[in-house]
């Protein structure tokens, strides 16, 4: 099955996490992404976490990840030979799609303007950190940058103590999904009325959705949302957080919201005496004493692994899960086993390596991991050749003229 | 067939049928922000949804919940009890006429009442019908019981999330189910593309704890399973192999981040290092080693401890200086450096670049004598603008238009049904 999407060509832009992740959707999904890098440097994260610790611009682990199933070919934009390349390829593409700031695209002779005039019903996609226009339009941002604007990063924390933010990058996540959707939507629209279109893509504004129920809050009721450690503001419940377990740094979280939860969460715990106490009555009773509550749970989670009680607890209808680690997600999960979630596929130079499956499984058309992430170059012969009609020796006149 | 003359939006000539619990709400929204016609159907009196806070001027009312108003807009609201022979009937005859059906029940449940993709496939063979589950709708945990925060624990993103010493967090407003959502709309999207190509429906099965893992961007495989660290939580700290230093700190109203020393000789952080020393140099709070450094020899992976605590020292100190606004407007605006202060939701609103964008969106709740102010559309499409045409439906405010306009019952029919508690 070569996946919905096949037939689609994408030529891709964009570097690090945000960009290349929308496009690796589609590449998933059997669209053939192009993706054009520096030439000699490629994208940067090429460099980061390199497999086995060995150097080398092939051997990057995120890029590996998060470029699979794409083509590679090497320009030196700033050599007009290179913008004259790409003039050529683009009325080939579907898709444009970059993540530069403003400015970069239009030196090249690459905005949209002109993008239409190579291809009528081009669709160009410009995935930035805070969009086109507006007085910040073109400031540098990355994932701490963009979250902090959002409000996530103040809202990640215990109340009493400074916020810690969120673990990794989720602009970069929800920047990248925003960017895949709105790509299949203007596919979608061309489908049906032959038009193209600019989507200008703010990563801060597909980021603050997420926040809705924070943000009217405020606008409603003049709150300010604040840190509540792993509590649920707006909803009573307690137990309700992560309690510590055997073992190093080895956790459970545990939510209890309903009178029923609460008495097959004490069965469960053999009905200890503290559970009868007064004090722990009712769900607002609970959340009144929840840090002496929270601590006599974390006494008998203390006794278990995270497994032990997310299992017993679970086995008593008690919404419980162990806080996975990588290892544990890759090597111990038995859900994610069963799901298949985790496949393999080959690298040409790092060899059969595991990569995340997708996270829905369609019934008609699965999608697949193909192939890991291209070599810096890999497709230059393939896409001036095959797709350009470049012969051989032109390839070799502007590889030696530094050009691919 | 859906009405393809109206293409004045992405998606208007689609319907949606909206079976979702908080699980998947979100999606069914983003469909209407397309200009799909989508329908939430909740049982008869109310979904459960509803109850959630916070509430319209903290009103406990299942017409006032900020978090239903949130992720129902552009929606049409029907009542149906879809347990019962008649509302199964009721649900059937909707299907025919609809592209799209999400649901977020337990793995078994709508198999139980003849209503599984199977079932409805074959009223509707072009039917595209998303399931969001927690876990997928197979395997040993498929029917574990779930919450927002065992969701974000099982995805690996609770571990990553909080300082060392210290429980893994969230973050303090529900997520998970909105990842859900996310993936579950992108999947729709995909069988979209294909049904449209075929006229072949198909089933989109969901796993939360998969979107989760997602969203951790390659941790899991990039960085352990291909470079072998197991990621650690570590707060607002750069943990690096020879030192750990702050890429956060707290400055005179609030706290910054901006990655103090950054991670490496990207333009960005050079820029942003030069632009801090001249700005701590007018001020005569730079140090000669801070004057004298040359930011693009910095790198992360081989800097010691030594070094970085009397890099860090004098900056964390300057910025102890400075306000949220004044990071703001002489860090960012003026010196371009990638920095940025810890927005408050009220920072957010008062944010010059989103209100130059025209960002925020105003709703009209008529029930309430006021409009409301909602984020607004997630991109900037030039031929066809994400629309918020409506706010979240009251219980059943669209039963009369559409049982009795759409599917012709008639009045006594309705009361009928609504009597036996079928809608």
């Amino acid at each position: 099955m070569e996946g919905a999407l096949a037939g689609l060509r994408v030529l891709d832009f964009t570097w690090v996490l945000a960009g290349p992740s929308s496009t690796r959707f589609l590449a998933d999904h059997g669209a053939q992404i192009i993706k054009v890098e520096q030439r000699g440097t490629g994208d940067r994260v090429r460099q980061a976490v390199l497999a086995d610790a060995k150097p080398g611009v092939n051997r990057g682990g995120y890029f590996n990840c998060i470029n699979r199933g794409k083509l590679s070919i090497t320009l030196n934009m700033g050599d007009p030979r290179a913008q004259g390349l790409v003039r050529r390829l683009v009325p080939l593409c579907d898709i444009v799609v970059d993540n530069f700031r403003p400015g970069i695209m239009e030196r090249w002779g690459l905005d949209y303007e002109n993008l239409r005039r190579l291809r009528p019903d081009i669709i160009a996609l410009s995935l930035s950190g805070m969009g086109r226009t507006g007085p910040y339009a073109g400031y540098g941002s990355f994932g701490p940058n963009l979250q902090a604007l959002s409000g996530i990063t103040y809202l990640t924390g215990f109340p009493w103590r400074d916020p810690v933010g969120f673990g990794y990058s989720y602009s970069d996540y929800t920047g990248g999904w925003a960017g895949a959707l709105a790509m299949l939507q203007a596919l979608h629209y061309r489908r049906r009325t032959g038009q193209g279109q600019f989507v200008d893509l703010s990563q801060l504004e597909a980021l603050l959705p997420m926040l809705g129920v924070g943000l009217m809050d405020l606008t409603v009721n003049g709150r300010q949302a604040t840190r509540a450690g792993n509590r649920l503001p707006g909803q009573p419940a307690a137990p309700h957080g992560a309690y510590r377990c055997r073992g190093d740094d080895q956790w459970c979280v545990i939510a209890v919201f309903t009178p029923a939860e609460w008495e097959a969460f004490c069965r469960a715990l053999g009905n200890p005496p503290w559970a009868v106490d007064p004090k722990f009555a009712s769900v607002t009773a609970r959340v009144q004493h929840q840090d002496e509550l929270d601590r006599l749970v974390e006494e008998w989670t203390g006794q278990r692994t995270p497994d032990q009680v997310m299992e017993h607890l679970q086995s008593h209808g008690v919404a419980a899960a162990a806080v996975r680690e990588a290892p544990d997600l890759i090597d111990r999960d038995p859900q994610l086993r069963e799901f298949g979630f985790w496949v393999e596929a080959d690298h040409p130079e790092l060899g059969r390596r595991l990569y995340e499956g997708m996270p829905f499984k369609l019934s008609e058309t699965p999608g697949a991991v193909r192939r890991g992430s291209p070599l810096l170059g890999e497709h230059n012969d393939l896409v001036f050749g095959e797709l350009l009609g470049l012969s051989p020796e032109e390839i070799a006149g502007l590889k030696k003229a530094e050009v691919i | 067939m859906p009405d393809y003359s109206r293409t004045d939006t992405l998606l208007g000539p689609y319907r949606v049928l909206d079976l979702t619990s908080e699980l998947g709400l979100m999606c069914g929204k983003m469909l209407g922000d397309l200009g799909a016609d989508v329908i939430k159907l909740e049982r008869p009196g109310g979904d459960p949804a509803r109850n959630r806070g916070p509430f319209y001027k903290d009103q406990v009312h299942p017409e006032k919940s900020l978090f239903w108003f949130a992720h129902n807009v552009n929606k049409r609201g029907l009542t149906l009890n879809i347990r019962c022979a008649d509302g199964q009937e009721l649900l059937k005859r909707l299907v025919t006429t609809a592209d799209f059906l999400i649901e977020s029940y337990a793995p078994g449940f709508l198999e139980s009442l003849g209503l599984d993709y199977e079932d409805l496939s074959q009223i509707n063979p072009r039917l595209v019908m998303v399931s969001i589950t927690p876990f997928g709708r197979t395997g040993p945990k498929a029917r574990h019981k779930m919450s927002e925060l065992t969701m974000w624990a099982s995805g690996g993103e609770m571990y990553l999330t909080g300082d060392p010493d210290r429980a893994p967090l969230w973050i303090s407003l529900p997520q998970a189910g909105l990842q859900g959502s996310l993936e579950a709309l992108a999947g729709a999207m995909v069988a979209h593309w294909h049904r449209e190509n075929t006229g072949e429906g198909q089933h989109v099965d969901v796993s939360i704890q998969e979107a989760v893992i997602w969203q951790l961007m390659g941790t899991p495989i990039g960085l352990w399973a291909c470079h072998g660290e197991n990621q650690q939580r570590r707060g607002t700290m750069q943990v690096q192999p020879k030192a750990t230093y702050p890429g956060a700190g707290q400055c005179k109203d609030g706290f910054f981040t901006g990655g103090i020393l950054g991670g490496g000789a990207s333009l960005h952080t050079v820029r942003t290092q030069q632009g801090l020393v001249s700005w701590m140099d007018a001020e005569g709070r730079a140090t000669p080693e801070l004057k004298g450094y040359d930011w693009r020899r910095f790198d992360g992976r081989s800097v010691t401890q030594e070094e970085a605590d009397r890099l860090a020292k004098p900056i964390l100190d300057f910025y102890k200086t400075k306000t949220v606004r004044q990071i703001h407007e002489e860090g960012v605006v003026q010196r371009r450096m990638t920095t940025a202060a810890f927005y408050t939701a009220k920072d957010v609103l008062a944010d010059p670049q989103l209100q130059a964008r025209d960002y925020w969106v105003k709703l009209e709740h008529p029930e309430l004598g006021e409009s409301l102010t909602y984020p607004g559309a997630y991109a900037k499409m030039s031929e066809t603008p994400l629309k918020f045409r409506r706010r979240a439906p009251l219980i059943g405010e669209h039963n009369d238009e559409l049982y009795r306009g759409e599917l012709g019952l008639s009045a006594s029919e309705l009361a009928l049904l609504k009597g036996r508690r079928v809608i």
